[in-house]
């Protein structure tokens, strides 16, 4: 192969490797990593936050035609909430602006990220997966208090 | 080449269906910039709502053009290069499967009974005419390819020794890419979709058929792609003057797609819950893989360019970028590729992004995606679609283009357009801004409890742009249809650049030769595919759901089941 | 009969060095807007 070619090959070569990297040090230092297989039993009952102990707490999130269900949903600062969620009708997405949280809520599975509300503040949750005629207002807020 | 009526008739068919529906997929895309900047609070104008538009953009200008044009276009290498013309009736049936195909799918969107996006993401239920009109559109575009390596293997038997020509193999690569991943779509909507949509059968797991559609979803875009990247290696270099750096490395390009591009589909299912993080990891390092092959073109495409500029008397580190052919009237293809090229720097760097296993989070589902892939799509893929339609018709039909002055200016005022556009997409993006959202009915809306000001400003760039590529539009329909209806000229024939290479290269077999690499590709395939589906099926619930876009009653409510 | 000038560009005697620089540039805007988007989920990971 021509040698400046090679060269070529070996420099793109070489960033992704930089790349794969980064990705590895935020998987194994920072614990920034994709939703882990979670087995799925069935839709909640009744979506609700569940309390564990004063800085943990669990959310069971179902998303619906046109809303996150539950709504008002409170933590303190310094909280680290697990998020279950999954969805009853067609397939919607979660998005926590400010936290880089990006999950799908597909029907019949269930997802879930630990997420640590470190600042106090309104947090909106978007659903970006068209779902239909009221996609556009399905948005939820979850309020970190001080 | 001079050409018979009746391949005549059926390109001309191929060419002038999808830019006839281009028309309607381009008016929806810049309705979309107005309805997601907040200038309309609807949710629909002139009787087409957003997500019914925004159906009919992605099928159009994403599924239709891009296959008619991947078939048009290998016609005319295959025809080219072998001397020959396809068999008859191969290329007749498939090009009618392709319009009938297309006219259901046309049909269903236009009456409103599909519009689930062009992904048609189950339980969302889009009517069954769509799945199978979609089904034989695909299954129309193998019956050329099948035609093609007849042509090759008659081509190859009179001349046994000669290297593959780069274009020809592009097009094998592409399309046995293509048929490779249509299957597991063609079961998707064939198998699963359509009898749920019928309602013979009522349960449906949900994350197989997301699996499947994206085992199809990615090579998609490398077939897409593939027809641009022929073009920039094999009709670019003489049209800027210069010659092709590298046969070899353009082969070896082509069958690095052909195992890289097949077996990444997961990449789009990084936030999903049904695939494990260990899938995901390994689908991340082939996609950084897969991007191997395009750096590759930026060199050896970037060098036959060097080579052309230098030619011209350039003499620094840069200025060749400067000695280029960008405005000649009677050299109007230049403009297509080079801004092509442009946008498909900043396309692929955002896709490396999206490849990113974890860092896919910042960016999934938010406008950046389709700032992405505008860059790519809309990018060199589209221009080259419409530069190669125009001058694939001229020679065609026979009639010379209609002012090449205007058909020169079009992929300048298209390209600035596509950079407004994803500029604001992306920002938007990174700031949370959804896509696939009317936005202006909640979001964009200063009325709506709902209202957020950031997206504003990105929404009224992405704007700005999408009217610029709208104007662009209207100039390439009138130089498009002004030419087609123009009186013949000339002999009808297939005619493309004589291709020159740089160098003398050997002929490598390995290079030359489709199946190995075809085997490799399998091989990957069942290596991310295997464990894919073990875990949908683990992790994954069939449900009996099924749900039209404006009604949150389950049609498959067991009130309702017998 | 063909006289060869001392400035006429060789075909045989081409080097894509301004491809090279062109590459090394386009990495390096890789890595830059890679790097950023890398930095703003560290920051959001950390908010």
């Amino acid at each position: 192969m021509d040698k400046y070619e090679l060269r070529a090959i070996l420099m793109s070569g070489c960033l992704m490797a930089v790349f794969f990297s980064a990705l590895l040090f935020n998987l194994y230092s920072r614990k920034i990593d994709v939703p882990e297989c979670t087995p799925y039993t069935g839709i909640f009952k009744e979506p609700h936050v569940t309390q564990l102990d004063n800085n943990t707490y669990q959310a069971f999130v179902t998303a619906g035609m046109w809303a996150f269900a539950p709504t008002g949903m409170k933590f303190p600062k310094g909280s680290t909430v697990d998020f279950y969620l999954t969805s009853k009708d067609v397939v919607h997405g979660f998005l926590i602006e400010h936290k880089g949280v990006n999950l799908m809520a597909i029907p019949g599975t269930m997802n879930k990220v630990t997420v640590k509300f470190n600042e106090p503040g309104e947090y909106r949750i978007v659903c970006h997966e068209y779902c239909g005629a009221g996609h556009q207002n399905m948005m939820s807020t979850i309020n970190v208090t001080e | 080449m001079k050409i018979s009526k009746s391949l005549q008739r059926v390109l001309i068919v191929g060419l002038t269906m999808p830019v006839t529906l281009f028309i309607l997929g381009a008016y929806n895309g810049v309705m979309q910039t107005l309805y997601r900047a907040g200038v309309i609070n609807d949710s629909a104008v002139a009787g087409i709502n957003y997500y019914q538009g925004l159906t009919m953009h992605g099928v159009i200008n994403a599924i239709v053009l891009t296959t008619f044009f991947a078939v048009v276009f290998g016609h005319v290498v295959m025809v080219n290069y072998c001397k020959r013309e396809p068999n008859k009736n191969l290329y007749t049936i498939s090009m009618v499967f392709m319009v009938v195909g297309t006219l259901m799918d046309a049909v269903t969107m236009v009456t409103g009974k599909a519009q689930a996006l062009y992904t048609f993401y189950a339980p969302l239920q889009a009517s069954p005419y769509f799945y199978i009109g979609t089904s034989l559109l695909i299954v129309g575009s193998w019956l050329a390819y099948f035609s093609w390596l007849l042509m090759w293997k008659e081509f190859k038997k009179e001349n046994p020794n000669e290297k593959m020509p780069v274009a020809v193999l592009g097009t094998l690569v592409n399309f046995t890419m293509w048929f490779m991943s249509s299957i597991p779509v063609a079961f998707e909507t064939l198998v699963i979709l359509t009898p749920w949509s019928f309602g013979w059968t009522k349960e449906i797991n949900v994350p197989l058929t997301r699996m499947l559609f994206w085992m199809f979803g990615h090579p998609l875009v490398y077939f897409w792609l593939l027809p641009a990247y022929i073009a920039f290696y094999t009709i670019l270099p003489k049209v800027a003057g210069g010659k092709l750096y590298s046969g070899n490395a353009a082969r070896l390009a082509f069958l690095l797609f052909l195992i890289l591009s097949t077996p990444v589909g997961v990449h789009h299912q990084f936030s999903e819950a049904a695939l494990s993080p260990s899938t995901k990891l390994w689908v991340s390092i082939l996609t950084y893989g897969v991007s191997i092959p395009s750096f590759m073109t930026a060199f050896t495409v970037g060098a036959s360019l060097e080579f052309a500029g230098r030619k011209r008397g350039a003499k620094g580190y840069l200025d060749w970028l400067g000695h280029l052919p960008y405005f000649q009237r009677n050299n109007y293809l230049f403009g297509y590729f080079i801004c092509g090229l442009i946008l498909f720097i900043f396309g692929g760097l955002s896709g490396i992004v999206n490849a990113s296993y974890s860092l896919n989070q910042m960016v999934h589902n938010t406008g950046w995606v389709p700032g992405h892939f505008h860059m790519t799509v809309a990018g060199p893929v589209v221009l080259v679609i419409l530069g190669m339609s125009l001058y694939i018709l001229s020679s065609v039909s026979g009639k010379p283009i209609k002012n090449k002055s205007l058909a020169t200016i079009i992929p300048y005022l298209w390209g600035i357009g596509v950079a407004f556009l994803s500029h604001g997409l992306m920002a938007g993006g990174l700031m949370g801004e959804p896509r696939r959202s009317n936005l202006g009915l909640s979001y964009t809306n200063p009325e709506s409890t709902l209202f957020n000001k950031y997206w504003l400003t990105s929404t009224t760039t992405t704007m700005f742009g999408g009217m610029i590529m709208g104007s662009a539009a209207i100039i390439f329909f009138y130089v498009f249809f002004s030419t087609l209806f123009s009186k013949q000229q000339f002999e009808p024939c297939i005619e493309l650049p004589v291709l020159e290479e740089l160098h003398n290269e050997k002929k490598v077999n390995l290079l030359n030769d489709i199946r190995p690499w075809a085997i490799l590709s399998f091989v990957l395939v069942l290596s991310t595919y295997i464990p894919s589906l073990q875990t949908v099926l683990k992790y994954g619930k069939s449900v009996p759901n099924k749900f039209q876009f404006d009604n949150t009653q389950n049609l498959n409510d067991s009130s309702n089941l017998k | 009969m063909e006289t060869k000038s001392i400035k006429k560009f060789d075909e045989k005697e081409f080097k894509p060095i301004g491809t090279m620089v062109f590459i090394v540039l386009l990495l390096f805007l890789t890595a830059l807007v890679w790097f950023s988007v890398y930095n703003l989920q560290i920051e959001r990971h950390n908010y």
